[in-house]
């Protein structure tokens, strides 16, 4: 139900675009995680909600609904991070001990797309880049977003 | 409708969309059979839905040989559409262009020794940037406070470089998982950095520093913050 707590055992997954993927590495740096002009919170899923028996399969059901709802380029990724780890690696990283809320806010377009899991990473800063480079550096897969 | 305003778009460089041009504007081929000059992405991303329905109302009731009416007013239409239109794509172009120049002169950079190298990674992330956001450029000031940094950073490794979703450079420098410079280049000649990097006597602890400061004293500035050893060739 939206604005529930994503449980901290739980996972959840960005999509991450080309241009914030390290093309050395292949992975997403800080920057896809920092919000955009108007975004209130940072856009994820909540992967546990979608009740799907393995990552594959999980994976499978998020590209169907980017690919609904958004262009996704080529070279984009999605990023699967825990929910708790990211929380409390923030909250010990930076400098001000921020809290992170995670919570489910499904979202759709009647008739278009449904995206049920969608949930948002609230309260990140838009003046440090401190919390961004922590949420990047615990993602612990990166699978193609096609 | 696309097909009409793939013709269209076709024939964007016949009549260069200046405000006065109406008398251009109505040679546009509405009807003629489709081209295969694809519309560009710019125009996709510039042309809005509502406008789109309402210009299809209109170009149907032309195709239906709906009097002169709908035709003068299907034209009239697109003569002010297409002024927008082309107004962003012009400005969209020509923001590209300006940061194109940059990369080129990065490439040449008489006191950046890995210039080339660098000037190929900005081209293509700015060419993944405006894949992802709809055309648009990289931040041209924000590629021109990187420059400024450029004689500071010649013996340093090259770095990673993406964008912020606003189109800022983003560079970073990595030692192994342990070390971390970020330098976001604002457009506005400052930049924000963060620093991971173990604690001098507890190496098992990371220490984080992130903070402003400006174009012109940010090498120095994170060059105090003992970088230089790790971030160095």
């Amino acid at each position: 139900m939206k604005g529930d707590i994503v449980p901290d055992i739980d996972h959840v997954a960005h999509l991450c675009k080309g241009s914030h993927i390290d093309p050395d590495t292949g992975e997403p740096t800080a920057t896809a995680f920092m919000l955009r002009p108007g975004e209130e919170s940072l856009s994820v899923n909540w992967v546990e909600f979608l009740a799907l028996s393995n990552r594959d399969d999980e994976i499978k059901a998020l590209r169907a609904v980017y690919g609904s709802k958004l262009i996704v380029g080529k070279t984009a990724k999605i990023a699967v991070f825990n929910v708790g780890k990211a929380r409390d690696e923030v909250c010990k990283g930076t400098p001000s001990r921020l809290v992170i809320p995670i919570l489910h806010d499904p979202d759709e377009e009647p008739g278009k797309w449904e995206d049920p899991s969608h949930s948002g990473i609230y309260n990140l800063p838009r003046s440090d880049n401190t919390a961004a480079e922590l949420l990047a550096c615990i993602v612990h897969e990166v699978h193609p977003a096609q | 409708m696309r097909d009409a305003l793939v013709a269209f778009s076709g024939n964007y460089g016949s009549f260069g969309g200046t405000p006065d041009n109406g008398i251009a504007v109505t040679k546009v081929p509405v009807s003629s059979p489709a081209t295969s000059i694809a519309p560009s992405k710019e125009v996709e991303a510039c042309i809005s839905t509502s406008e789109r329905i309402r210009l299809e109302t209109r170009l149907r009731m032309l195709q239906d040989q709906d009097i002169s009416t709908a035709k003068i007013e299907t034209l009239s239409a697109l003569s002010e559409s297409s002024i927008g239109i082309f107004d962003k794509l012009d400005a969209l172009r020509s923001d590209a262009r300006g940061v194109q120049d940059l990369i080129q002169a990065i490439s040449c950079h008489g006191e950046y020794p890995l210039g080339q190298k660098l000037a190929l990674r900005l081209g293509a992330l700015l060419e993944a940037y405006q894949e992802d956001y709809e055309g648009r450029a990289l931040s041209a000031d924000s590629v021109r406070g990187f420059m400024m940094v450029l004689s500071g950073i010649s013996g340093w490794k090259l770095p990673s470089i993406t964008a912020t979703p606003a189109g800022e450079l983003y560079v970073q420098w990595r030692h192994g998982k342990t070390h971390l410079l970020s330098l976001q280049f604002l457009p506005t000649s400052e930049v924000r950095y963060v620093i991971f990097q173990p604690n001098l006597k507890h190496p098992e602890r990371m220490d984080t520093t992130s903070g402003l400061t400006t174009v012109d004293a940010v090498i120095e500035f994170v060059s105090s913050l003992r970088v230089e050893y790790w971030v160095k060739e």
